[in-house]
């Protein structure tokens, strides 16, 4: 979908990865196909060497700032550095959805 | 480890809804007043107010629901987590009940999402970033020095006995 394009462009331009994963993963948060709400990345980039999570995770949310503001609800982030990801290609398993979004009470 | 992190998302969901009891979360009154007041000066989501939350307890987490009824999956991993390492008593906030909370945590931690996990008043992140914690032995260590002793230290040393 648009915004799936939005993130890979802004991903790739921000972090050059050299493998990047991006999973709408709006259906299995209860919202319709192709909702778009919902997202998990995998990236794996140079730039992550030498920083904390924390960190890492900072660079991808500045990179979708304006999706966050916006129609991007929640992302699931793995950030790893080539050398990381040549010795763990495995990806945690996603935590079932508890409903979330359907809890918010008109607040978006 | 994975294996059993997985197993407690399951089991978390159905434990969640059986346990009884009141929420921990103590936000819901703060922000009860005013509702809808914006969040500057005094309000439930300034800085100063949420300053205090984070300062609270050792151990603060911002979340959707309650550890008892967690409304998120994200959440819920963050509330298994933290049960996994004996972590039970903690400062819970459920951002749904507090739109000014809401927003501003995230502001407060210039971070967009929900849940998030203060150590020491210290943002850590969020769900992602506990559940790596867990799996590479920093969470054990971060507890520690708040001397706070995990249970999953209890635990290895059963299973070498065995």
């Amino acid at each position: 979908g648009p915004l799936a394009r939005t993130i890979r462009a802004k991903l790739t331009a921000a972090l050059e990865p050299t493998h990047l994963q991006v999973l709408d993963e709006s259906p299995r948060h209860g919202g319709p196909p192709g909702a778009e709400t919902h997202f998990a990345v995998v990236v794996v980039s140079e730039r992550f060497g030498g920083l904390p999570p924390l960190q890492r995770h900072r660079l991808v949310h500045a990179a979708l700032s304006t999706e966050l503001a916006g129609p991007l609800h929640a992302l699931a982030i793995v950030a790893r550095t080539p050398q990381q990801w040549e010795s763990d290609p495995r990806v945690p398993p996603r935590p079932p959805c508890l409903g979330g979004s359907k809890h918010d009470k008109k607040q978006r | 480890m994975s294996g059993v992190v997985r197993a407690a998302w399951r089991l978390g969901a159905a434990v969640a809804r059986v346990r009884a009891g009141r929420p921990l979360s103590q936000a819901a009154s703060g922000g009860a007043e005013g509702g809808g007041a914006e969040g500057g000066g005094g309000g439930s989501g300034s800085r100063e107010a949420v300053e205090r939350l984070v300062r609270e307890h050792p151990v603060v987490v911002f979340m959707k629901g309650s550890p008892e009824q967690p409304l998120c999956g994200f959440s819920n991993a963050v509330v298994q987590i933290l049960r996994l390492h004996g972590v039970e008593d903690y400062r819970a906030h459920d951002v749904l009940q507090d739109p000014d909370l809401r927003q501003g945590i995230k502001n407060y931690s210039n971070w967009p999402t929900i849940p998030q996990v203060y150590l020491n008043g210290e943002f850590v992140g969020g769900c992602d970033i506990l559940l790596q914690m867990h799996q590479n032995g920093d969470l054990v260590e971060e507890l520690k020095k708040l001397g706070i002793r995990s249970a999953l230290l209890d635990a290895e040393k059963d299973q070498d006995k065995k």
